[in-house]
């Protein structure tokens, strides 16, 4: 009998501990950045999770090639060619952002049905961020040039001529330098809302001071148009293939701000996103996990001096 | 298809690598026993387009599985073999390929027994927790992990669960996301003290604790990752009654069920069963609101429930009745009541006649609980108060059947019985026909032995309703040659479809043989779209057309 009471006893104070300890009695339900995605986007079942981040896809400082360029530039082909030759012989290290962008328009030029040329050069391939980029980063001489990392050079010129693009190229990826913050990207895309949602993680691998940022590029792998060529007979080159073009900046011309002062290392952020495409942007695919043609180029830039110090480029597939 | 056949072969060999034969019964030199059994279901599609049926891509399609299991001393294990290529149409998604489905050990003393791998539990009435398997439903909840129990002895048992639910089936078991955490105890109490150890009403407590915990990553709210149900329960049972009640309350758990809101969820369920000579009568009562529990927040269907909500309604046999307009069980609460009287007839008496005469009325209501509204989806996202058997006069469902059974004769026996349902067909979505579907229904089935050997079973049935596809009869004849073969021919006619065109015939025959515990049949022709539900858990069936193989036997 003395058992049976010793049992009694404990079996209840055993359930109240696990009680006490397994059970999550939710008072405020709504997160504080409730607002920041915009879950209407998510077609279901359920409601919207955000996706596990696993491993990071490079462990080494990567490149962005900024390409500035435009569809009336005769010379701008040769350029896009070496940036586009940079990019498959550096895969994954070198990653290149076709930039249809100069500060007064030049080159960027684009016909309406009234003018006698149209459809010739109709497409306007311009970009709010893109023409910022060429105003307020000093120097911007004309297309095409580029930004390599957006680091400057020992005569400290950030914008480089598209001959050099190799060279400076190869210097980068010969130092290999350390990594101060790495980054990683988790994309869901649902073609019946259209919806985009964007999650990164970023790690701070050396201790950094400054003010750092994330900015999100919606690239179109490739879009055939009209383009100017000066190698070419006629110039109009009307099938022309454009690589990598810049469509869209996800969260803005300099991006969302991680840090304003100091990130210790280990230090980690997560930023989410969502973004509905506009119904002109085609996609290749519509079937779970085919490729839509489209990608994100994910990249961490000191806001003060503008320079890359990491970037990754991830295909955009459909989740359903 | 053979190599599937040989898989239990395998495995055999690979357990008795000796290739020993293993004997029946036990002792210290003895391997151990080995048993288990094997079921095939092949079945071939025909696109028909009068009935709306569809072959898949493959034309052919395969559900089959084989228990082995092994037996020695304190030691018992064992596997499941499974094997989907593909799976039978209406069959839920993610049961694909072939592989081990199933796979435990267990090693017992007399106090002790410890279980590491998948294994299903029970705690109560299954209102906290309940992982079972049901091969016709395509549910398979069971727990990967570790159970233990234990006899403390003076009749107190405890239980503990520890493990992930299996999810689906992909040539291996997928599992969930959550962990499932469960501790129960029962107190036989007559078994505690010597005064009542001889008495002839025995009664049991028990209580039990379940959690679950699932990551929070919802982007908008904050979840719950630990999640608790506890549940108390008291049994009571003597020469003539049985009384059981048990209360289930869990905490805030927003989930796709519940449209992720956080009320509490509770439920409250007694029965009560009287039997006498020749009488019995059983009387249930339940209230639940807001009590799915699941392992995954996010699922719906029969995915990862760990619970069980108990459906009061008579388990029907007739293919009109059953398949038709059964019951499912509403998720988001009920208040449901059953009464189950049978009563038979002496012999020789007016009414009963040489044989005896059997009566069995059960009558079944399911209403939706009466709910306030809060409109604090915006703010805290309670959703609405009700209480324990309010009812609102919002019919789910009800189900009154009297059924009389008469023995005529050595040669002959029959059943009528009587139907009449209404079902709320917004609540339970089996047809594409909205709103109340009242029907009434007879059923007249016969069995004539014209010997020993031979006899022949026949059901009349007819279902009639101005609802939804309106009114529909079936034929059933079924001829036996024991002990090995049997005939089956079903006729379903649509005969009162309002759209002439579907007035359609579903006649499906079969022919079986069985031998010792080995039964083939092959069947051949068109099966209906309709709902398949076990203990008030659904499943679409699609219409289909083609040939059945079927396979069954164990070892």
């Amino acid at each position: 009998m003395n058992k049976v009471f010793k049992i009694s006893f404990i079996i209840p104070l055993l359930a109240l501990i696990i009680w006490s300890s397994s059970c999550d009695k939710i008072e405020n339900v709504y997160k504080p950045d409730f607002g920041g995605i915009d879950t209407s986007l998510y077609p279901g079942p359920g409601i919207y999770e955000i996706p596990e981040f696993g491993e990071y896809p490079s462990e080494a400082q990567n490149i962005l090639l900024e390409d500035f360029t435009g569809h009336t530039c005769v010379n701008c082909p040769v350029a896009g060619d070496i940036a586009h030759e940079l990019k498959e012989e550096n895969s994954g290290r070198v990653i290149v952002a076709s930039i249809h962008a100069s500060p007064d328009s030049t080159f960027q030029d684009f016909t309406i049905p009234s003018d006698p040329t149209y459809p010739m050069y109709s497409h306007n391939f311009n970009t709010e961020a893109g023409t910022e980029y060429t105003i307020d980063i000093p120097g911007f001489i004309g297309n095409p040039t580029g930004l390599i990392n957006r680091t400057t050079d020992d005569a400290g010129q950030i914008w480089k001529f598209h001959p050099s693009w190799g060279a400076q190229v190869h210097e980068i990826l010969d130092n290999n330098l350390p990594l101060l913050m790495n980054v990683q990207v988790n994309t869901n895309y649902y073609t019946e809302t259209r919806g985009l949602f964007v999650h990164v993680q970023s790690e701070t691998f050396r201790e950094l001071a400054g003010r750092y940022n994330l900015v999100i590029y919606l690239i179109d792998d490739e879009y055939i148009d009209w383009q100017k060529d000066k190698d070419a007979d006629p110039e109009d080159v009307e099938f022309y293939h454009h690589h990598d073009v810049l469509l869209h900046n996800i969260n803005g011309t300099w991006g969302s701000q991680l840090f304003d002062g100091s990130s210790a290392v280990g230090e980690t952020f997560v930023n989410h996103y969502t973004y509905q495409l506009p119904e002109d942007i085609e996609l290749d695919g519509s079937d779970p996990n085919s490729d839509t043609g489209l990608s994100l180029i994910v990249y961490l830039m000191n806001r003060d001096t503008y320079e890359i110090i990491q970037v990754i480029e991830q295909g955009l597939l459909v989740t359903y | 298809m053979k190599h599937y056949l040989y898989f239990p072969l395998i495995v055999f060999l690979l357990l008795n690598p000796r290739g020993q034969l293993l004997a029946q019964n036990e002792g210290t030199s003895n391997p151990g026993v080995v048993s288990g059994n094997v079921s095939v279901i092949v079945q071939q599609y025909n696109d028909d387009a009068k009935i709306g049926a569809v072959a898949p891509p493959q034309n052919i399609a395969m559900n089959a599985f084989s228990n082995i299991l092994y037996r020695k001393g304190k030691f018992n294990g064992g596997i499941r073999i499974e094997s989907y290529n593909p799976s039978l149409l209406g069959y839920p998604v993610g049961y694909n390929g072939t592989g081990i489905g199933y796979f435990f050990g267990t090693f017992s003393t007399d106090r002790l027994s410890v279980t590491a791998g998948t294994f299903y539990e029970q705690f109560g009435s299954g209102m906290v927790l309940r992982t079972y398997e049901e091969n016709n439903l395509g549910i398979d909840n069971s727990i990967v992990g570790v159970r233990v129990k234990y006899n403390a002895g003076k009749g107190i048992y405890l239980k503990g669960v520890y493990g992930k639910q299996r999810f689906k089936f992909d040539s291996k078991i997928i599992q969930g996301p959550g962990i499932v955490r469960g501790f129960d105890t029962e107190w036989q109490i007559n078994d505690a003290f010597n005064s009542m150890a001889d008495n002839r009403t025995r009664f049991v407590v028990g209580g039990s604790f379940v959690s679950k915990y699932q990551d929070d990553k919802n982007p908008v709210l904050y979840v719950p990752e630990n999640v608790g149900s506890a549940a108390g329960r008291f049994s009571l049972f003597s020469s003539w009654i049985s009384f059981s009640t048990e209360y289930v309350y869990k905490i805030n758990d927003p989930s796709a069920d519940n449209n992720y809101i956080y009320k509490n969820g509770q439920a409250l369920l007694f029965n009560v069963n009287i039997f006498k000579k020749g009488f019995g009568l059983a009387l249930a009562a339940k209230s639940t609101d807001n009590m799915t529990f699941r392992s995954d927040r996010n699922q719906s269907l029969t995915y990862l429930l760990i619970n069980y909500n108990p459906a009061l309604t008579k388990v029907h046999t007739y293919v009109l009745i059953s398949t038709l307009y059964p019951y499912g069980t509403n998720i988001l609460g009920e208040v449901a009541f059953q009464a189950d009287l049978t009563y038979k007839f002496a012999k020789n008496t007016a009414l009963g006649g040489k044989y005896g005469t059997s009566i069995a009325i059960n009558y079944a209501l399911a209403l939706a609980p009466e709910r306030e509204y809060l409109n604090d989806l915006e703010t805290n996202r309670v959703g609405y108060t009700t209480h324990l058997f309010a009812a609102s006069d919002s019919l789910l469902y009800s189900d009154l059947s009297i059924e009389l059974a008469k023995k005529f004769n050595k040669k002959f026996k029959a059943k009528l019985t009587y139907f009449n349902l209404a079902f709320n067909a917004d609540a339970n979505q089996v047809t594409e026909s909205h709103g109340m579907i009242y029907s009434n229904a007879v059923v007249f089935e016969g069995v004539y032995k014209f010997n020993r050997k031979n006899s022949l079973r026949f059901e009349l049935q007819g279902l009639f309703t101005k609802d939804d596809r309106g009114n529909w009869t079936a034929l059933v004849l079924e001829y036996n040659i024991s002990p090995h073969w049997f005939f089956a021919l079903i006729d379903q006619y649509n005969i009162g479809n309002p759209i002439e065109s579907e007035r359609v015939h579903y006649l499906y025959g079969t022919v079986g043989y069985i031998r010792k515990t080995t039964r083939i049949s092959l069947a051949y022709g068109r099966q209906r779209e309709g709902i398949f539900c076990v203990g008030g858990v659904c499943r679409a069936v699609p219409a289909s057309n083609g040939v059945n193989l079927t396979i069954t036997s164990s070892f």
